[in-house]
């Protein structure tokens, strides 16, 4: 489908990718692609078109969420990121993140799936209508 | 040296010195008062027994002067002499007769032995004794020489005291005169000294050992003239020598000595004598007593001063041992107390109960102990937070991404719609979805209770963050909310969020404890330098030995429970520098008040 959005999710946990894909291609919406590392999401950053990026803050290969799609969005600056956290709020480092313009949202990991898409689908939209 | 040995030898010191030293004073003067007594005694008894032996010696001496002036002796001692060799004349017999009537008188007045009259070269002529005069006429009298004639002749003259048959006697010999005052002869008195041993061996006034004695002058030393008390055979036979020890003091006395003072007798026994010289008869006499007997008063006292220093030395002693226990006893005490809580036991209590120093420094200590109890507990949990704080934060954060991953499984599982047509399905996916959401509240738990900051303060008034927590709790309506609010209270300095974040956990406990509904008491105000807020419920209340724990971190006794909730207020509340306290009653309910310092200026 053309106005379907490229989305990919960076998450360490296999299963946790997994699920998400599973929903949101449920969706019907989105062309969803998992990275597990950062090396795999930035692969597949220069090879696919992303729109949108859904990236966990801790990431155990030792970079951090911010800073891995810091390099994502030095790939694609149009690019928009969520921030996925595991903490009731967001850290101070995500909270810089959206300061400074990078991110364009916290939200939490344990957000109800319908939330979710509802979120995600903010951005869809406005990647869509750019191009 | 332990302090009860130190104040035990010094209290006993302190005071056993002084008793010594009176109880050695006390003896001293005693004991010499009594040595002078003693010897005032002996000088008295000596000189009064002089005295008497002196005075009948005067006597006999006048006895004697009186005979030498009888017309009697002077008329017939010359006719005597004169018919010596005739004794059958009238004459002569009619001079005896008349002799004898007068002589016989006065020796029976004077109890003298015997009287004779010898003509001038001593040869007895008469003797008014017939048993006598039979044997004795025409000898010498006893101790006739040509010497002994002149001393005669000179005046009253005494003789040694000899003993005859039974008795001892002694001789007064002084001259006789006739009618124109010419020495014809002399006259002869034998004196009994019976009444005069009578005198020296009375002796009364010195015990069972003393007696008074009389001594003459031997060419080597003395010569005992009387019976001894302690040698009935003394008389004229024992002598002491000159520089030997033994009678001392009638050797002194036979050389015209006179003194006093503690020697040696004839016996070799130690004894206190007075001695003096009797120049009419050149006798000493000695009077004395043993000082084992003199002295045996001494003794005694000196038994009895011996036997009261050592009772008083004793009770010191034990005065002083009572004493120095009374003290050291409470240090001891203290040591041990400070020992115990040094190695570790900060529960232990000293517990000197005395009003005194010790008392307070043992106070002190505990109080002390129970703070450090205090601090260390504080310590304590405050490193268990923060180790539990980090796990906590690590284990939610892992907790969480498994925890989504089936959160989102379960969606997904949804909408695939398989839970559609299955209500059995659709039941138990609830209850997992449920079990989600209480396990996540759990981790949110776990993540403030890591999160523990330091609090932001800021001037805020408590009851409007009690209102306004206590708008945002749902409380349904089988809960009856008290609210006691104190009016015009100041705003002090706090952390909003961090006291709300106390008070609602301390809500969720109370509502928690009231299942069936009850009561809860809000309560605000001030007491002291602290602003209180206290929350009370009417529910099940905590067991005793359960209240130290609450405030524990992990300690729950709900099945959900995490155990942090009263943990994150107590350190909450300790950030503020407040307490947080707990009363409760099995039953009955809990009050738990959380106090907040008052800042002033």
């Amino acid at each position: 489908m053309p106005d379907k959005a490229n989305l990919l999710i960076v998450d360490d946990d296999k299963d946790m990718g997994g699920i998400l894909k599973a929903i949101l291609d449920e969706t019907g919406e989105y062309e969803t692609f998992v990275a597990n590392n950062s090396k795999e999401a930035l692969k597949l950053v220069k090879n696919e078109r992303i729109d949108i990026v859904l990236i966990d803050l801790v990431l155990k290969e030792g970079k951090n969420g911010v800073e891995v799609f810091s390099e994502i969005k030095g790939i694609r600056p149009c690019v928009k990121g969520i921030l996925f956290t595991g903490y009731g709020t967001a850290e101070e480092v995500g909270h810089r993140a959206i300061k400074g313009g990078l991110i364009d949202e916290i939200l939490p990991k344990m957000i109800h799936p319908k939330e979710l898409i509802k979120a995600i689908g903010k951005y869809k939209g406005g990647k869509a209508n750019g191009k | 040296m332990f302090i009860r040995q130190k104040l035990f030898i010094s209290f006993l010191v302190v005071v056993t010195i002084p008793i010594l030293f009176l109880s050695y004073l006390s003896l001293k003067n005693t004991s010499e008062a009594l040595r002078k007594e003693e010897f005032r005694k002996l000088e008295s008894i000596i000189d009064l027994k002089l005295k008497r032996i002196e005075s009948i010696f005067e006597w006999l001496k006048e006895d004697i002067a009186i005979s030498q002036g009888f017309y009697n002796i002077k008329l017939n001692l010359p006719i005597l002499i004169q018919f010596r060799n005739n004794r059958t004349n009238p004459v002569y017999m009619e001079a005896t007769n008349t002799l004898y009537n007068q002589l016989k008188i006065m020796l029976k007045n004077k109890g003298l032995l015997d009287i004779r009259l010898t003509d001038l070269d001593g040869k007895i002529l008469y003797a008014v004794d017939k048993s006598h005069r039979d044997k004795e006429e025409g000898r010498t009298v006893q101790y006739y020489s040509k010497e002994a004639l002149n001393e005669w002749k000179k005046g009253v003259w005494f003789s040694d005291i000899f003993k005859h048959e039974n008795h001892f006697a002694m001789l007064i010999i002084a001259p006789a005169y006739d009618l124109e005052e010419k020495i014809t002869g002399f006259i002869v008195f034998e004196v009994n000294m019976g009444p005069i041993y009578e005198i020296i061996q009375d002796t009364t006034g010195l015990g069972e050992t003393g007696e008074t004695l009389i001594a003459k002058k031997t060419s080597d030393g003395a010569l005992y003239l009387n019976i001894l008390r302690h040698d009935k055979e003394a008389a004229l036979k024992r002598k002491v020598i000159f520089g030997s020890a033994s009678g001392f003091p009638a050797l002194e006395a036979v050389q015209g000595r006179k003194g006093i003072g503690i020697s040696t007798d004839y016996r070799g026994e130690k004894v206190i004598a007075a001695w003096r010289y009797m120049p009419s008869l050149a006798w000493g006499v000695v009077a004395k007593i043993d000082t084992r007997e003199a002295f045996a008063p001494i003794e005694h006292m000196k038994s009895a001063v011996i036997l009261f220093t050592i009772i008083a030395v004793i009770l010191t002693a034990m005065l002083s041992f009572w004493i120095a226990k009374s003290f050291s006893d409470p240090i001891h005490r203290l040591h041990k107390g400070t020992e115990i809580i040094g190695s570790g036991n900060l529960d232990y209590k000293v517990g000197v109960a005395t009003r005194d120093e010790i008392g307070q420094l043992s106070r002190s200590f505990d109080e002390m102990a129970h703070k450090l109890k205090e601090s260390q507990e504080n310590i304590i949990r405050s490193e268990r937070l923060s180790v539990i704080g980090k796990l906590a934060s690590s284990v939610a954060h892992e907790l969480r991404n498994p925890l989504g991953v089936i959160k989102n499984v379960l969606y997904y599982l949804n909408m695939l719609g398989l839970s559609k047509d299955n209500p059995e399905v659709k039941e138990n996916l609830d209850i997992i979805a449920k079990e989600i959401e209480d396990s996540d509240k759990i981790i949110t738990d776990l993540l403030e209770f890591a999160r523990a900051k330091k609090p932001a303060l800021r001037p805020e008034n408590i009851n409007h963050i009690v209102k306004e927590a206590l708008d945002r709790l749902k409380i349904g309506p089988d809960i009856q909310v008290v609210l006691e609010l104190a009016d015009n209270l100041p705003d002090i300095e706090m952390d909003a969020l961090q006291i709300q974040q106390v008070f609602y956990n301390i809500v969720k406990n109370a509502l928690e404890a009231m299942e069936k509904g009850g009561k809860l008491t809000v309560n605000t105000g001030i007491r002291g330098d602290f602003m209180e807020l206290s929350v009370s419920d009417t529910g099940s209340g905590i067991p005793e030995d359960d209240l130290t724990k609450v405030f524990e971190p992990l300690f729950s006794t709900k099945t959900k429970g995490t155990g942090l909730g009263l943990s994150v207020c107590a350190s909450l509340v300790e950030g503020h520098n407040g307490k947080i306290e707990v009363k409760s009653e099995l039953g009955k309910g809990a009050t738990f008040t959380v106090k907040l310092p008052i800042r002033k200026g």
